[in-house]
C-alpha cells in the first residue's frame, strides 16, 4: 500500500472539502468543519476521472496527479482568498466514563477500516459494474475500455453514477489495488461528526449509547466497508437534511445553500434521490408559509432547491452515462408502464413494513434499532407529548424516505424490495438518531443524569 | 463528583456488557466482528497480505479454479478465446456444487477472457466451451458449429 498516496489523498480531500465550506461561509465548529472537509472532498475528487475522460486525456497516474492538482487549487481558492489563520480547537477529551462505550465504537471502526483496506470490492453490483469498469480504466487508460466488448446483458449496474468507478479508478492508482479507502473517509468523518451532534444535546453517556446502537445496525455496518452506492448516498442525502433543519431554526441562507449542495451530492451517487429531493418540498411550503414569506421569494427558493440536485442528476444521466457508456441507455424504459395501478405503491409500503422492518429479516438487518425508536417515540407521544421542531422535522423526513422509497418501488420496477429498498431504507436511520437525540423523554432522562452529576454532595 | 462519575462509568461497562450479552447482537458481534475462523481473524489476516490470497480467501474456490483456466490458456498461447460457460444449474446437477458460474461481466473481471452463456445475444461467437462432464470439468475447443450446437442444446432446460 502506498501510504503517501493515501496521507496526499486525505490532504486533497480536505483541502477541497474546505474551500466548499469557507465558499458557502459556515458557521461550524472546528470538529465538524474538519468532517465535512473530509467528507465533502471524496465526491468532489471523484469528478476528476470524469473530467479527463471528457477532455480525452488518458487516465494515467500522471495525469490523475496533475488533474487533482488542478482541481484542488481552484476548490481551494476560497481558502486564498479569505486566508485565516487555522483556528485549532481546544483539546476536549472525553471524560473517563465515556471511554468504556467510546472503545467498543473506536473497536468497530477499526475492524471496519481494516477490512475496507484489506478485502478486496466483492458484491455482484460492483463487480459487473464500476469496479469492473474501474479495473479496466486504470489498465486501459480509458473509461470507454474493452469491457464494452463483453456480454453486459445480464446487468445494468455499468449505467450508474460514476461516483465508485471514479474514485475507484483514483485510489486503485494512487494507493492501492483494490482501490475502497475512501469508503473508511467517509465513514469515519460521518461517524464522528454524528457523535459531536448527539454530544451537543445528550448527557455523553446516552450520546455514546445512541452513537453505538446506530453502529452495531449490522447491515448498515457490512456497508461501512463493502463499497456500494447506498451508504454514501446515505450519508449525504442526511447532511443535507440535517442543514436544511438548521435552515428552518435559523433562516440563514447559507445553511439552505449547503444544503442544496449537499441533496446535489446525493443525487448524483443515486439518481433516484430526486424524488425524495420533490417530496421534501412540502416542508419547505410550510415553513414559508408559517413565516409569511413573499410569494416570489419562495418560489425562487423552491426553484433552486429542486434544480440544483436536478441538475447534478442531468449531469449524471445525460452527461457522464451518455459519453463513459458506449451503449444507448434509455430512462424511459426503466419506468412502470402500468402507472395507473397505484396499488403497487400501496402493496410496496406495507411490504416496507411487514417484511423488511418488523419481521425476522428486519431483526438480522437492522438489531434492535426499529424497535428502539418506535418505542421511545411512543413513550413521547404518550407520556412526554411534547416534540421540539427538531424532532417534527426529523420525523418528516422519516416519512419522506419511506412514503419516498415506496413511491420508487411503483415508478422503477427495478427498484426491488430486498436490495434498493431495504438498502435506501439507511437514509432514515440517522434521522431516528436526530430524532431520538431530540426526544422528548431522552432529553429529561439527559438532563436529570447532567442535574445528578453536577450535585455537590 | 468524582464519586458520581466513578457510577457513570460503572454504568457505561454495565451498558456494554448487556448489550454484549444480548443474544443477537452477541452472535453478530461473535459470528461477524470477533470471527473466530481463521480466514476472518485479523491477526490472521495480517499475516497473509498477498492480493492474490485476499482475492482468493474473499471469491473463494471458483476465483482460483478460473485464474488457473486462464493461466492454462497462457501457457498455450491461447488468444482471442470467447469462452461458453455452462449454466449454473446444470453445473450443479454435474455434482460440482463448489463451482459457482460467474456472469460474463464477472468472469471478465476476474480472468480477463471474453465469456458467453447460452443466453447472451452472441453466444454464436463462442469458440471455446467449458465442459462438466463424468466428474470431470474441461475446456473443449469448438471448431465446428455443430459442436456448439450441441452444447447449446444440452443447457437449454437449465437456468443460468
Amino acid at each position: 500500500m502506498n501510504f503517501a498516496g493515501l496521507l496526499y489523498l486525505l490532504i486533497v480531500h480536505y483541502l477541497c472539502g474546505s474551500g466548499v465550506l469557507r465558499l458557502f461561509k459556515l458557521q461550524l465548529n472546528p470538529v465538524p468543519a474538519f468532517c465535512f472537509s473530509l467528507m465533502l472532498g471524496v465526491p468532489l475528487l471523484s469528478f476528476v476521472p470524469c473530467i479527463l475522460q471528457l477532455l480525452h486525456i488518458p487516465i494515467t497516474r500522471q495525469s490523475v496527479f496533475i488533474a487533482i492538482d488542478v482541481f484542488t487549487a481552484i476548490f481551494g481558492l476560497p481558502l486564498l482568498i479569505n486566508f485565516k489563520c487555522p483556528r485549532f480547537p481546544e483539546i476536549v477529551f472525553p471524560k473517563f466514563y465515556e471511554w468504556p462505550i467510546l472503545i467498543v465504537c473506536l473497536f468497530l471502526l477499526l475492524v471496519s477500516v481494516w477490512r475496507c483496506f484489506y478485502l478486496p470490492p466483492y458484491s455482484r453490483d460492483m463487480l459487473s459494474g464500476p469496479e469492473l469498469l474501474a479495473e479496466y480504466a486504470v489498465r486501459e487508460k480509458t473509461m470507454i475500455s474493452s469491457v464494452f466488448t463483453v456480454d453486459l446483458s445480464t446487468s445494468n449496474n455499468y449505467f450508474k453514477s460514476p461516483f465508485i468507478t471514479c474514485l475507484q479508478i483514483i485510489y486503485k492508482l494512487v494507493v492501492f489495488p483494490f482501490g475502497q479507502l475512501w469508503l473508511s473517509i467517509l465513514s469515519v468523518s460521518f461517524t464522528l461528526w454524528l457523535f459531536t451532534v448527539l454530544r451537543d444535546r445528550l448527557h455523553p453517556v446516552l450520546a455514546g449509547l445512541l452513537l453505538l446502537l446506530f453502529l452495531i445496525i449490522p447491515e448498515l455496518y457490512a456497508y461501512t466497508y463493502m463499497v456500494l452506492y447506498d451508504y454514501s448516498n446515505m450519508v449525504f442525502f442526511f447532511c443535507g437534511y440535517y442543514f436544511l433543519t438548521r435552515y428552518v431554526e435559523s433562516n440563514r441562507f447559507n445553511d439552505f445553500a449547503f444544503s442544496i449542495f449537499l441533496f446535489g451530492l446525493a443525487t448524483y451517487i443515486r439518481t433516484e434521490t430526486l424524488v425524495l429531493i420533490t417530496i421534501i418540498m412540502p416542508l419547505l411550503v410550510f415553513y414559508y408559509y408559517r413565516k409569511r414569506l413573499p410569494f416570489q421569494k419562495a418560489i425562487y427558493n423552491l426553484g433552486i432547491f429542486f434544480i440544483i440536485p436536478a441538475a447534478f442528476w442531468f449531469l449524471n444521466i445525460h452527461i457522464f452515462i451518455r459519453q463513459f457508456i458506449p451503449i444507448h441507455f434509455d430512462v424511459s424504459q426503466s419506468l412502470n408502464p402500468n402507472l395507473g395501478n397505484i396499488s403497487v405503491f400501496f402493496q410496496r409500503l406495507q411490504e416496507i413494513s411487514t417484511r423488511l422492518i418488523f419481521s425476522q429479516t428486519g431483526i438480522l438487518d437492522y438489531g434492535w434499532y426499529f424497535f428502539l425508536f418506535c418505542a421511545i417515540l411512543l413513550m413521547d407521544i404518550i407520556w412526554q407529548r411534547r416534540f421540539n421542531r427538531e424532532s417534527l422535522i426529523a420525523l418528516y423526513g422519516i416519512a419522506v424516505v419511506y412514503f419516498g422509497l415506496g413511491f420508487i418501488g411503483y415508478l422503477l420496477p427495478l427498484a426491488d424490495l430486498e436490495n434498493t429498498t431495504k438498502r435506501g431504507l439507511f437514509k432514515a436511520l440517522p434521522l431516528m438518531l436526530i430524532y431520538l437525540s431530540n426526544s422528548g423523554f431522552l432529553l429529561r432522562f439527559s438532563d436529570l443524569i447532567c442535574k445528578w452529576e453536577k450535585l455537590k454532595q | 463528583m468524582k464519586y458520581k462519575r466513578n457510577i457513570l462509568f460503572i454504568i457505561s461497562i454495565i451498558v456494554v456488557f448487556l448489550l454484549y450479552n444480548e443474544p443477537f447482537y452477541n452472535y453478530w458481534f461473535y459470528n461477524r466482528i470477533l470471527v473466530p475462523d481463521d480466514h476472518g481473524d485479523i491477526f490472521y489476516q495480517v499475516q497473509h497480505l498477498d492480493k492474490e490470497e485476499r482475492r482468493e480467501f474473499r471469491f473463494g474456490d471458483s476465483y482460483i479454479f478460473y485464474r488457473d483456466l486462464l493461466n492454462q490458456f497462457k501457457e498455450h498461447n491461447v488468444q482471442n478465446i470467447t469462452l461458453l460457460l455452462p449454466p449454473n444449474e446444470y453445473v450443479h446437477k454435474m455434482n460440482f456444487d463448489a463451482l459457482i458460474i460467474p456472469e460474463p461481466a464477472v468472469f471478465y473481471y476476474f480472468t480477463g477472457v471474453n465469456a458467453v452463456t447460452k443466453s447472451s445475444p452472441d453466444v454464436r461467437s463462442a469458440n471455446w466451451a467449458l465442459v462438466a462432464a463424468n466428474g470431470k470439468v474441461w475446456m473443449n475447443r469448438l471448431r465446428t458449429r455443430p459442436q456448439l450446437d450441441s452444447l447449446l442444446a444440452l443447457y437449454k432446460p437449465y437456468k443460468d
